[in-house]
C-alpha cells in the first residue's frame, strides 16, 4: 500500500507529467486564442463572486475546469518536483528558486480574481459614483470621480498624440484629490488605479421651441425628450450634427404622431440656407422649422464635449506575481552561468516511473 | 541615401552571401564561403547603420522614436537580431554552415519588409499606447528571443540530418541547448517587460489577448523543450521536434495572431 502511494506520488512529481501538462495547457491556450472568449466571467470577485463553468465549450477556456485543473496539477507537480530534487547543491537550489517564482506568479494571478476590474464613462464636468464591472454589475468605490476636462491632442498628420483626462476624486462632495490620467500614465486614489481607456464625442444642442405664444429653451443631447404640450405629443432628439451636409449644425427630431412619427431637421443656419436655395422647404418639408403646427423650432448652438472612459482597477495579486516574475528572471539568468544539468541517467528514477506515470497520477488525483 | 534604401540594399547583400555560401559548400571552396561570411558581416554593418539612420530620420521629423514601432520596423529588427545572434554566438566550423540557413531567412524578412506592396515603410509618429519607455526593451528582448530560437532550430536540423542518436555531448547538441536557453531567457524578459507595460497601460498584466496567449504557448513549448531535455539527459529527436513546434509557434505569435482580433494589432 505504502509502495503504491509512493509510486503515485513519484508519478505526480515526474518530469514526464510536467512536460505532458505543459503541452496540455499549450493546447488549451491555442483553443482559447482561436475562439472568441466571453469576457463577462473574467470579472472581479464582487457581486456573486466568480463562477467556474464546468462545460466543454471553447468560449471560456481560461476559466474552465480543464485549464484551472491543469494549472493546479502543474503547481502540485512543481512543488513535488522541487521537494524531491532538493539537494544542497548550487544548481538544485537555483532550480528551487526559479520554480518557486513560477508558483508565485500563478498564486498572484489567482489572488487577482479578488480584485476590482471596472469601467466608468464620465462626461466632461460631470461625476460618477459607481463603476460598471465586467459582468455588468455596479460597484460603489465610496467616492465619486469627476472629469474636469478631457483632451485629445493630434499630430500634424491627424494621428492621435495624447489622450488626457483631468480627474477629481470627491468624498462627500469635497475634492479629496486631483490627478491627470494619460495612456501609459495611470493615477491612483484610495488604493484603486485609474487608466485612460477610451473616449466618446458628446454633442448637445440649444433648442428653442415656440408654440406661437410661449417660447421655451432646452439644452438637449441625443435621446432626450422634449414635451410638446400644445400638440399633445413630444419630440425625441434622434441625432445632433456638428455639420450636416455642409450646411452647418443641425438637430434631427422625431415627433411622435400616432403609431409612427415624423422627422424634423432643425438647422442652426436655416435662414442662410433658404436664401441660398429658395424653394428648399417646398421640396424638403422636413427641413421646415415651422412644419409641425403650431410649433416653430430653432437651434442657436451645437456644443461639442467629450466623455472619457476610465478603467477602474485594483489587483491585489499583482505585487506577488511581480515578485514571482523577478525571482524567475533572476533564477533563469543565473542558470545560464551554471553548467547544464544532467548527463544521461541523472533522471533515471522518474523515467522509470513515467512509463505508466500519468495514468496513475490522473487516477490518484480523482480519488483525492 | 535614406535608411529605406540602405535596408533594401542589405537584402541583396544577404542573398549574395547566401549564394556564395551555398556554392562554397557544394564545391567545397572554403575561401568562397569565408568571403561570403565577410560580405554578411558588411551587410550586417550596413543594416545597423540603416536602423540608426532611421532612428535619426524620425528625430529630424520631430517625432523621434526607436525604429521598433510597426510591422516594417519589426521585420528589419528581426532580421538584424537573427544575424546578430548567429555572429555573436557561433564560432568555428559551424558558423558558415549555420549562416547558410540564416542568410536566406534574414534576406526574406528584409525583402518582405522593403519590397512587399502591403507594408508601409514610412516613419509614423507613435500612438499614445506605444509612447512608453517599455516599448524598446519589450520589443528588443522578444525579438532577440525569437532570433535565438531560429538559430536553435538550425542546429536541430543539423542533428536530425546527421542522426540524432549521436550519444554523449555532441557540440551541436550543446549549441542547440545554449540557443534555446538564451532564447528562453530573452523571451521570458520580453514577456515580463510586456506584462509590466500592460499593467501600466491597460491596468492588467495578463489579459489573454491572442498575442499574449500565443507568447505563452511559445514559452510553454520551449519550457517543454528544456524539461524534455533534462528528462532524457540529452537532445533527443523528441526534444528537437518540440523545438520545431516552438518555432512554428514563434511564427504564429509574430504574424498569425494578426488574423485574430486583439490589442496588439499594431505589430
Amino acid at each position: 500500500m505504502k509502495k503504491k502511494g509512493n509510486t503515485a506520488l513519484n508519478a505526480l512529481g515526474s518530469l514526464k507529467l510536467t512536460v505532458a501538462l505543459i503541452l496540455f495547457i499549450a493546447v488549451l491556450c491555442v483553443v482559447g486564442s482561436v475562439f472568441p472568449q466571453e469576457s463577462s466571467v473574467t470579472s472581479s470577485g464582487h457581486g456573486d463572486g466568480f463562477r467556474i463553468p464546468f462545460l466543454l465549450g471553447p468560449y471560456d477556456v481560461f476559466h474552465s475546469v480543464w485549464f484551472l485543473g491543469a494549472g493546479l496539477l502543474l503547481c502540485i507537480n512543481l512543488a513535488l518536483c522541487m521537494m524531491r530534487r532538493l539537494k544542497p547543491k548550487k544548481r538544485s537550489l537555483l532550480m528551487l528558486l526559479l520554480h518557486s517564482g513560477v508558483l508565485l506568479v500563478i498564486i498572484g494571478y489567482a489572488i487577482g480574481f479578488m480584485g476590482l476590474d471596472g469601467y466608468a464613462e464620465i462626461p466632461e464636468g460631470e461625476s460618477v459614483s459607481q463603476v460598471v464591472l465586467k459582468d455588468g454589475s455596479v460597484y460603489d468605490p465610496g467616492f465619486s470621480i469627476r472629469c474636469e476636462r478631457f483632451a485629445v491632442d493630434f499630430y500634424g498628420n491627424g494621428m492621435p498624440r495624447e489622450y488626457t483626462s483631468d480627474l477629481s476624486f470627491l468624498i462627500n462632495g469635497q475634492v479629496a484629490d486631483r490627478a491627470r490620467v494619460r495612456v501609459n500614465h495611470p493615477a491612483s486614489f484610495a488604493g484603486i488605479s485609474f487608466y485612460q481607456e477610451s473616449f466618446r464625442d458628446l454633442l448637445s444642442a440649444v433648442l428653442t421651441v415656440s408654440d406661437g405664444k410661449q417660447p421655451a429653451t432646452f439644452t438637449v443631447s441625443e435621446g432626450d425628450i422634449i414635451p410638446l404640450p400644445s400638440a399633445g405629443t413630444r419630440a425625441r432628439v434622434v441625432k445632433i450634427w456638428h455639420d450636416l451636409m455642409h450646411a452647418g449644425p443641425a438637430v434631427k427630431l422625431l415627433i411622435e404622431e400616432g403609431h409612427g412619427g415624423r422627422f424634423v431637421y432643425v438647422f442652426r443656419d436655416i435662414d442662410v440656407i433658404i436664401s441660398k436655395m429658395p424653394g428648399l422647404l417646398e421640396a424638403m418639408p422636413a427641413f421646415d422649422p415651422s412644419g409641425f403646427h403650431p410649433y416653430t423650432f430653432s437651434c442657436s448652438e451645437v456644443k461639442h464635449s467629450f466623455a472619457t472612459g476610465i478603467g477602474v482597477k485594483r489587483d491585489p495579486g499583482a505585487p506577488l506575481a511581480g515578485i514571482g516574475g523577478a525571482i524567475f528572471f533572476l533564477g533563469i539568468l543565473l542558470a545560464c552561468f551554471l553548467p547544464p544539468s544532467s548527463g544521461p541517467g541523472r533522471e533515471r528514477a522518474p523515467v522509470q516511473e513515467a512509463a505508466h506515470g500519468p495514468a496513475r497520477a490522473a487516477a490518484k488525483s480523482k480519488e483525492s | 541615401m535614406t535608411s529605406g534604401t540602405m535596408i533594401g540594399i542589405v537584402t541583396f547583400i544577404y542573398l549574395g552571401a547566401f549564394s556564395c555560401l551555398l556554392v562554397g559548400r557544394l564545391l567545397d571552396k572554403k575561401r568562397l564561403a569565408n568571403a561570403a561570411f565577410l560580405g554578411a558581416v558588411g551587410g550586417f554593418a550596413l543594416l545597423t547603420a540603416g536602423l540608426v539612420l532611421r532612428w535619426r530620420e524620425s528625430y529630424a521629423m520631430g517625432i523621434g522614436h526607436v525604429p521598433l514601432s510597426n510591422f516594417y520596423e519589426s521585420l528589419v529588427f528581426f532580421s538584424w537580431a537573427t544575424t546578430l545572434i548567429t555572429f555573436a554566438g557561433i564560432r568555428g566550423e559551424a558558423r558558415n554552415r549555420v549562416l547558410t540557413f540564416i542568410m536566406p531567412a534574414a534576406a526574406l524578412m528584409l525583402g518582405y519588409a522593403s519590397f512587399s506592396p502591403g507594408i508601409d515603410s514610412s516613419i509614423q509618429p507613435l500612438i499614445p499606447a506605444l509612447k512608453s519607455n517599455w516599448l524598446a526593451i519589450h520589443v528588443i528582448t522578444c525579438f532577440l528571443g525569437y532570433a535565438s530560437f531560429i538559430v536553435a532550430s538550425v542546429f536541430g536540423i543539423f542533428m536530425l540530418r546527421n542522426g540524432h542518436t549521436l550519444s554523449g555531448r555532441h557540440p551541436w547538441g550543446e549549441m542547440f541547448y545554449r540557443c534555446v536557453m538564451i532564447g528562453f531567457v530573452f523571451f521570458t524578459v520580453g514577456i515580463l517587460t510586456g506584462s509590466v507595460w500592460a499593467h501600466v497601460a491597460w491596468g492588467r498584466y495578463w489579459g489573454w489577448d491572442p498575442k499574449e496567449t500565443w507568447a505563452l504557448i511559445t514559452w510553454l513549448l520551449y519550457a517543454a523543450v528544456l524539461h524534455e531535455r533534462v528528462r532524457s539527459g540529452r537532445v533527443t529527436g523528441r526534444v528537437i521536434m518540440l523545438s520545431f513546434a516552438g518555432l512554428l509557434s514563434v511564427l504564429f505569435t509574430y504574424i498569425g495572431v494578426n488574423y485574430l482580433p486583439g490589442l496588439h494589432s499594431y505589430l
